[in-house]
């Protein structure tokens, strides 16, 4: 398997989550209108 | 009797136990549709990861990387990256606002949100709904026979007839509570058949060098992510896979997840919770199917949708593929429920409350919910009886024309304020009319999956129509 197939494999997974986790610590508590 | 089927009854059981115990909460309508709003968060999320992951992940998924290999990587990005964005910036804001504008199915909302007078878009939102969501269910039934097939014997007919009685029974009883509940278990099953069966066969194959080497002496193109295409062709695969993830913010049993949370706050926990469940779920269901190439005689499958349990039959004892097997039958029951219900919500609210009969009592209302929820699981089984098309086919079908229709009209409702009633109208009708047009062209449907062009072209012709009505007051306004 080639670099591209082992990044297309697993960077994503990785990826996804970290945004999810920022997303939750950056919004805070805040009602929307 | 073996274990498997011990443990498959004691499963089913428990569904029908929480249908039961559930029957009582149904006082009104938003009670039997929605909960009353009133439930927490780990309940909502993992609900809407089931209803949203059909037989379509346990079944269909492992099937074409089975045939096809990792070209299908793109799907399973493109699905979990419409997870996040649904999650990320639908869900708050979908929830607090149907709550505002007193709706309590997307069709509602929108009518509401524009005060539609004409009832064009909750018409034809609701005709969308019923029509599409038939053939999902009728996928789910399909699902149910191939699992209880393989699993118990009987035949694929038989097998139908036991899952469709099971959901309506449990959905005509308990309504939307008993369908986040069960939701709920089922969910943990489906995630623990997705992640403990790939490490399994990973094991059982040896580690990831044998693996690998054991699936490319046998098909040297399935570990390639273009499928050895090249050019146009690979650039076609690519989009398709991602187009998937468009479907997300469309489907009208998801949102409703969204929409019957307690705390609209906790919905950035569920987004966290949502996207782990999604990536170990979809990640593993891939595997499944990658790994099954290894371990599996290829010639002699002759129905690809059938590795999952093939597989964990040839690798667990008994009980323990009792246990993964009924994670596929739990994901075809919650995905069937959801949507049942919400079928059930779009004739019973939208149809027979707003045009039939406007002094409905709520006790009626939820009457009319059950026997509504009766017949189009009914009709949907008699589809599924003389349907032969594959479960991931019906799905992509359906996936396509609710998130053609509802995801582009809603995204821009809620972030766009120029969006009119007319451009959602208009998006609706093209995202609808161009999925059936592609999917039944063959050179079209085979080349680009009907979701890139029909979102697209709906994307755009919200946007247009919005501006265009919004110019035509600004100059009567001046005028």
């Amino acid at each position: 398997m080639t670099f591209w197939t082992y990044f297309w494999l697993f960077v994503p997974p990785i990826a996804l989550v970290v945004i999810g986790l920022v997303y939750y610590f950056v919004t805070g508590e805040k009602q929307l209108s | 009797m073996s274990a498997t089927l011990i443990g498959f009854i004691v499963y089913l059981a428990i569904l029908l136990t929480i249908g039961f115990a559930t029957f009582r909460f149904n006082k009104t309508l938003a009670d039997y549709i929605l909960g009353g709003r009133k439930l927490g968060v780990w309940v909502v999320t993992f609900s809407e990861r089931a209803s949203g992951e059909s037989a379509w992940l346990l079944l269909g998924l492992p099937g074409v990387v089975f045939a096809s290999g990792l070209a299908e990587l793109w799907v399973v990005i493109g699905c979990t990256s419409g997870i996040l964005f649904s999650w990320m910036f639908i869900s708050r804001k979908l929830r607090v606002e149907s709550e505002n504008n007193y709706a309590l199915t997307i069709p509602e909302y929108l009518e509401n949100k524009f005060n539609d007078t004409t009832h064009l878009i909750r018409t034809f939102g609701t005709i969308i709904i019923v029509f599409f969501f038939t053939f999902y269910v009728c996928a789910q039934f399909r699902g149910a026979g191939k699992v209880l097939n393989v699993t118990f014997g009987i035949s694929e007919l038989e097998g139908m007839i036991i899952g469709a009685v099971i959901i309506l029974f449990y959905t005509i009883m308990g309504g939307f509570r008993a369908v986040a509940w069960t939701d709920f278990i089922q969910s943990m099953i489906m995630l623990f058949t997705l992640v403990l069966l790939p490490l399994i066969a990973l094991i059982e194959l040896g580690g990831w060098g044998n693996a690998t080497a054991t699936v490319m002496t046998q098909h040297p193109n399935h570990l390639s992510i273009l499928g050895g295409n090249t050019g146009l062709l690979a650039m076609f695969s690519i989009i398709s896979g991602l187009a998937w993830g468009f479907g997300y913010m469309g489907q009208p049993h998801l949102l409703a997840r969204f929409m019957a949370i307690k705390n609209p706050d906790e919905l950035r926990k569920g987004t966290v919770i949502g996207i782990s469940w999604a990536v170990l779920a979809f990640w593993g269901a891939m595997f499944i199917g990658l790994f099954g190439i290894g371990l599996l005689q290829t010639g002699t499958i002759v129905d690809q949708e059938k590795v999952m349990p093939l597989l964990a039959n040839q690798l667990l004892p008994g009980w323990l593929a009792g246990i993964l097997i009924s994670g596929a039958i739990a994901a075809m029951m919650s995905t069937a429920d959801s949507q049942l219900l919400v079928t059930t919500s779009a004739v019973a609210e939208d149809i027979y409350h707003n045009f039939i009969n406007r002094k409905a009592t709520e006790k009626r209302l939820v009457t009319v919910s059950r026997i509504v929820t009766f017949i189009v699981g009914v009709i949907a089984f008699f589809l599924a009886l003389f349907s032969e098309k594959l479960v991931f086919s019906l799905v992509a079908f359906a996936w396509s024309g609710l998130g053609a229709a509802f995801g582009p009209a809603l995204l821009l409702t809620l972030w766009w304020r120029k969006t009119t009633r007319e451009g959602v109208f208009a998006g609706m009708l093209v995202g609808t009319v161009v999925v059936v047009f592609w999917h039944f062209t063959p050179a079209l449907t085979n080349t680009l999956y009907e979701m890139a062009p029909a979102y697209i072209l709906s994307l755009i012709t919200v946007w247009l129509v919005s501006l265009a009505k919004q110019k035509e007051k600004k100059i009567l306004n001046n005028g």
